[in-house]
């Protein structure tokens, strides 16, 4: 991208980050899904030094298809996985914009995650956040988590950080 | 206090088995000792471990290995990771590069093939009666070392069978997997896999594999999500690719059954075998012209109509040819087993099956998936229970006393027990060996 004098209202998009995580929070998956473009993805490497979602393998590479699937699989009658209690907290901190053009921008910031399912568990890392205008408000074309423990054993992660 | 012979034959009948083999601290070492110290167990593949001294360190019935390529021969060794001298586990990197290895605490060397470099101040241990040349104080090899097209096995033991004779029938379903690239050879995708913990005990991973009576249940969430999405598009539209990875999970019980299950020795086993969850699986045009280019199209369609899945290669890793996957037991306790995950590229295959791959990967055996979590949690709940003593015996009765007898192998319906059945057999052989061997 071309850097030219920033047109992005941090505050803007701070509340945008936020919102997306207060959605995860109240496992509000469908709300969650309509901060997305049409194309937008969610994609968690299994490498932190990963470049693209199609050379290697990942714990996350979803787009709106697989978003809408997992909305309608999260906490579904049948599945034996989800008869427990599903609730998380997350803090995101250090928001900052890395990169821009006119019409985009790439937002970092690094969160902590606290998920209960069966027991207490914290996932941290850093979140890079690809934004576009859409009229008067953003819509995130790439949401990238990468965990500081990516490479380790994993408990079933049951809900997007 | 090791449990006898008789009492071990105790714990498996027929068709059920004690819910103790899977909660039973003492058993567990046992398993440890006697099956997975005395058969070939999986390592890696070639490809993460490239160029001479690339290593990759992984455990082996729990004790921590080291496959790392040789800078004077080029060939593989499974060399144990502890130093010769006070144990000190050498390397604690996950892979890395390495022309001689060094333990951190008292710096002593290796060369790639685990024999000592040097050790340091060695005058110090003149007139000790020690001969620091002695083999014992090497990194040593593991009993023995060996690879099937590319697939490295190593036994702890050193009086074992050939792994050509361990792997048997089972050559076929790694020979499919490669034979599936038009160059005849697989890499892997990356040098790191899924690694998804279990807590649970391992053999109830293993045994699912060959279990096809549990998909249209315990999936029957995703696979509703799947077809609920699908009702929802407009019509004509085209599904999108998860739908063929995740309408087998769906699968009727006749749909499985028709499948098959075949039960081989050593505890292995297979599903499938004429049609598998992968025969529907959209062939691309430019896949079968480089297919055909390089085998002629007979010896093409014997490869792609090649369809078995879930091939499971007792005690430590199951292989989806089809899709080139493996998935490898790393057992840590009685309950904690840490599965991971490989995929691998067709060399000379379009990336379109790559992707297809790839995509297998997450949606099935990825931590984050939908389908492994739900799968996990049904041997979470019978580990509970064998753990809390509410059961005692955990049935194996589907189709028993039904199965086929073909040259060197038994088949069954599809949702019979058989492969489960098998791999209790084999269990019975290794845990019966005692502790003369
Ligand atoms: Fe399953």
């Amino acid at each position: 991208m071309t850097k030219q004098k920033s047109a992005h209202d941090l505050n803007v998009i701070g509340d945008l980050i936020n919102l997306e995580a207060r959605y995860l929070n109240k496992a509000d998956l469908e709300s969650w899904i309509s901060l997305f473009t049409e194309d937008g993805y969610y994609w968690m490497p299994l490498d932190s030094g990963q470049k693209n979602p199609e050379e290697h393998d990942s714990i996350f590479y979803e787009d709106r298809i697989l978003m809408e699937i997992r909305k309608r699989n999260f906490m579904h009658r049948l599945s034996p996985s989800m008869q427990y209690p599903i609730r998380s907290s997350r803090v995101i901190s250090d928001i900052h914009v890395s990169d821009y053009d006119e019409d985009s921008c790439i937002v970092e910031s690094s969160f902590h995650a606290v998920i209960l399912y069966k027991e207490q568990t914290v996932f941290a890392g850093s979140m890079q956040h690809k934004l576009r205008r859409e009229g008067d408000a953003y819509k995130i074309q790439m949401k990238r988590v990468d965990l500081i423990n990516a490479d380790m054993p994993l408990p079933p992660i049951m809900i997007y950080l | 206090m090791t449990l006898s012979i008789e009492k071990i034959e105790k714990l498996v009948e027929p068709a059920r088995v004690h819910s103790s083999v899977y909660a039973d601290e003492e058993i567990f070492r046992l398993e440890m000792e006697r099956i997975w110290g005395r058969s070939w167990i999986y390592i890696g593949h070639e490809s993460q471990v490239r160029k001479p001294g690339d290593y990759y360190s992984t455990t082996v019935a729990t004790l921590p290995v080291l496959m790392i390529r040789d800078t004077k021969t080029d060939q593989i060794n499974v060399l144990h990771n502890r130093c010769g001298h006070r144990g000190a586990i050498v390397t604690q990197k996950q892979c890395g590069t390495a022309e001689i290895l060094r333990c951190p605490y008292h710096g002593w060397t290796y060369r790639t093939d685990g024999s000592l470099h040097a050790a340091p101040h060695p005058g110090a241990y003149k007139d000790t009666g020690m001969n620091i040349k002695d083999a014992q104080y090497s990194m040593r090899s593991l009993g023995r070392v060996d690879q099937y097209r590319g697939f490295v096995f190593a036994s702890l033991a050193e009086d074992v069978v050939d792994l050509s004779d361990f792997l048997g029938e089972l050559k076929h379903t790694i020979d499919n997997m490669c034979d599936r690239s038009p160059e005849g050879e697989v890499e892997v995708t990356g040098l790191n896999c899924h690694r998804f913990l279990h807590p649970c005990n391992w053999k109830f991973f293993l045994e699912n594999l060959h279990d096809a009576m549990h998909p249209m249940c315990a999936h029957a969430a995703t696979s509703d999500a799947v077809q609920n999405y699908l009702s929802d598009l407009p019509e004509g539209t085209k599904p999108p690719a998860e739908a063929e990875i995740i309408d087998p999970f769906g699968g009727s019980y006749d749909f499985f059954d028709k499948m098959g299950v075949t039960a081989l020795e050593n505890g292995h086993g297979y599903m499938g075998g004429k049609k598998s969850i992968f025969s529907h699986f959209e062939m691309y045009p430019e896949y079968l012209d480089a297919m055909r280019e390089a085998y002629g199209e007979e010896r093409m369609q014997d490869i792609l109509s090649f369809n078995r899945h879930n091939a499971c290669c007792y005690p430590s890793s199951t292989i989806r040819d089809g899709i080139q996957s493996i998935r490898v037991l790393r057992p840590q306790t009685v309950n904690s087993t840490i599965i991971e995950s490989w995929t691998f590229r067709l060399k000379g295959a379009p990336e379109k099956l790559l992707q297809r791959t790839l995509r297998y990967s997450r949606l099935i055996n990825s931590p984050g998936s939908m389908v492994g979590p739900d799968d996990l949690d049904c041997y979470y709940r019978i580990q509970e229970s064998a753990s809390n003593g509410s059961i005692d015996w955990i049935d194996l009765h589907r189709y028993f006393g039904q199965d086929q007898s073909e040259a060197s192998s038994l088949t069954a319906m599809g949702t019979s027990d058989l492969g489960i059945r098998n791999q209790y057999q084999a269990w019975l052989d290794y845990m019966r060996q005692g502790e003369s061997q």
